[in-house]
């Protein structure tokens, strides 16, 4: 499986709907950590061509900052595990990617308390926190 | 005046003000600030501007970078910023440098405003509003006057019109504004796949199917579960799924391939198909009961050459969405660009008005889109029929009888579409309001070389 975190000035890129890169690594989910990373250049006028370069690649989780509703529905629709409102240096959300800890509020965007951390996926809607049901 | 006084006056107005240091660090956060964003100043101060302002503007065209950068102040960009809702917010802002009583340069001051409600005024212009189908013409008043009663139902839609009309944007609104609006709202465009691979994107399949299914997939119905599945091009599936589908649509009930027991399904189905499905039915090549299993409600959106009325309306909003996606400051359309526009047939519908604004806000250099903006078809269209026959009689010679005559206009208008659309026949077909087989065989018919055409 792979992960696509979004990317600019080694942080987490603010909004996701106009990101122009991405770092996408292996991985064997939610909790373990990335292999063989690569940088890659996002589409940045278009939601839809965004959305399928990451289809494409075979992207089954995105960590990304703020996105809006129109941008969420279309990563969801195509099944892809979206982990959004996250900040930080990528290093650090990489690692906290690969132990499990982007729950934790240093990785939240301001505003967003932990509880409100977003991770949503096809057919399971909201949860509240990571690490739940699994 | 003292800083008391200035941090007073901060507090009172409405715009948001925010001043960051040297290292885009906020430092400052004023009331209405906090308002726009969502964000406490407490939680906004100390943190990077870009992570509490989540604007569009941010990573790549910055006004606050430009000010620092030139020294120059910039007034009045939009954008947009994402609250924490996930909704978009437009806003325009202004930037000034930051100096100290020495003069010396500590950093930048932002001022920004909300434009929602100026954006809200601008909607309530159209006369006739059902979430994103906006009109002001008579012959969508049918249309717009029965969403709302529709969205409420339960029942299977049947959304007919030609290519571009906006079918997906209406059944998006319908899905909007009902019961299941909470729920996913799932697309598939029934056209474009092999009947195989649509089977597989509709009722999903388990682990072992076939070969190459390494794990389960969902389907689109597994997908839509208590929300809408929007069945794109309907009219273009082949018979064998039309029986497949129609178990789905009468059982309320699929079996994804590889599968040995039945699964539920409670989405909304919206079907939608730019063929005539009575006149498909009558040469059997569309199954009767699957059409009136689908033709409960039937919407059939007009082209937009029957609502001209409707042209400002939409040609205004795709200017102001491409100018913010652009961060263009272009207001306006002359008044010659709506001669054209008028004048013009439009077989690619709405859609072709949307890529026709689109290229023009991305190609004017002004704040107002002139006829230069415009592509040669729509320049030479808009002169009338005469136009295009004196262009035809110019490519061929004279002479020419009737048929002969309407193949070379046809050879014209086809190729025009290809070199519009960059050879992609898909695309094309849509601009022409043909099937894309139809233009395949039309292409085939009238010689036309794809290949040496590209090369020119």
């Amino acid at each position: 499986m792979k992960v696509a975190i979004t990317v600019w000035k080694d942080r987490v890129a603010p909004v996701f709907d106009v990101a122009g890169s991405c770092i996408i690594g292996e991985t064997l989910g939610y909790g373990h950590p990335l292999q063989e990373q690569q940088v890659v250049s996002l589409p940045v006028l278009s939601i839809q061509n965004k959305v399928a370069l990451l289809v494409s690649m075979g992207v089954s989780f995105l960590v990304c900052g703020a996105l809006s509703q129109e941008c969420e529905l279309q990563v969801v629709s195509q099944d892809i595990e979206l982990f959004s409102f996250i900040a930080g240096d990528i290093n650090d959300v990489v690692s906290a990617w690969g132990n499990g800890s982007l729950a934790e509020q240093r990785y939240s965007m301001p505003g967003c308390g932990c509880p409100r951390h977003r991770r949503r996926q096809a057919r399971r809607g909201c949860q509240n926190g990571f690490g739940h049901n699994r | 005046m003292d800083v008391v006084t200035t941090e007073t006056i901060l507090e009172s107005i409405s715009d948001g003000v925010f001043t960051v240091d040297l290292d885009w660090y906020i430092s400052s956060f004023n009331r209405a600030a906090e308002q726009i964003t969502g964000i406490k100043r407490e939680e906004a101060i100390g943190l990077r501007c870009s992570e509490v302002f989540k604007s569009n503007m941010c990573e790549h065209q910055c006004p606050l970078a430009k000010t620092l950068s030139s020294g120059e102040p910039i007034i009045n960009q939009t954008g947009f910023i994402v609250d924490l809702s996930g909704k978009r917010v437009p806003i325009s802002i202004s930037t000034a440098l930051l100096k100290d009583s020495d003069g010396k340069i500590i950093g930048g001051a932002e001022t920004f405003r909300d434009l929602s409600e100026l954006e809200q005024l601008r909607k309530l212009r159209a006369r006739s509003r059902f979430g994103e189908m906006a009109s002001n013409s008579p012959a969508m008043q049918e249309v717009l006057a029965m969403l709302p009663v529709v969205a409420q139902s339960p029942s299977t839609v049947l959304v007919l019109g030609e290519s571009g009309t906006g079918k997906e944007v209406l059944a998006r609104t319908l899905h909007q504004s009902s019961r299941q609006k909470n729920g996913p709202f799932i697309a598939i465009n029934c056209g474009a796949l092999p009947d195989s691979l649509l089977e597989s994107e509709l009722f999903g399949y388990r682990k072992g199917a076939f070969t190459g299914a390494d794990k389960d997939k969902a389907g689109r119905f597994a997908l839509a579960q208590n929300g809408t599945l929007f069945l794109d091009e309907i009219g273009d599936i082949s018979p064998a799924m039309q029986v497949k589908l129609l178990r789905v649509l009468q059982e309320q009930e699929y079996e994804p391939l590889g599968a040995v027991k039945s699964e539920k399904t409670n989405a909304r189905i919206i079907c939608a198909t730019n063929r005539d499905l009575e006149k498909l039915v009558v040469e059997g090549s569309f199954r009767q009961d699957l059409y009136y299993r689908i033709h409960i409600i039937a919407i059939s959106i007009p082209p937009l050459r029957d609502r001209r009325e409707d042209i400002p309306l939409l040609a205004d909003e795709f200017l102001q969405r491409f100018a913010l996606l652009n961060n263009k400051s272009i207001s306006a359309f002359a008044p010659e660009v709506f001669a054209r526009f008028y004048a013009y047939r439009w077989p690619g519908n709405v859609r072709e008005l949307e890529n026709v604004v689109e290229r023009a806000v991305v190609l004017c250099s002004s704040e107002t889109i002139g006829e230069r903006d415009l592509p040669t078809e729509i320049v030479q269209d808009s002169q009338g029929p005469e136009g295009r026959v004196q262009q035809v009689s110019a490519a061929s010679g004279t002479g020419l009888d009737v048929r002969d005559a309407r193949r070379e206009a046809e050879k014209v208008c086809i190729i025009d579409a290809l070199k519009h659309n960059r050879f992609n026949v898909t695309a094309a077909a849509a601009e022409l309001g043909l099937h894309r087989a139809t233009l395949y065989r039309k292409i085939k018919d009238l010689s036309i070389v794809v290949h040496d055409q590209m090369s020119q």
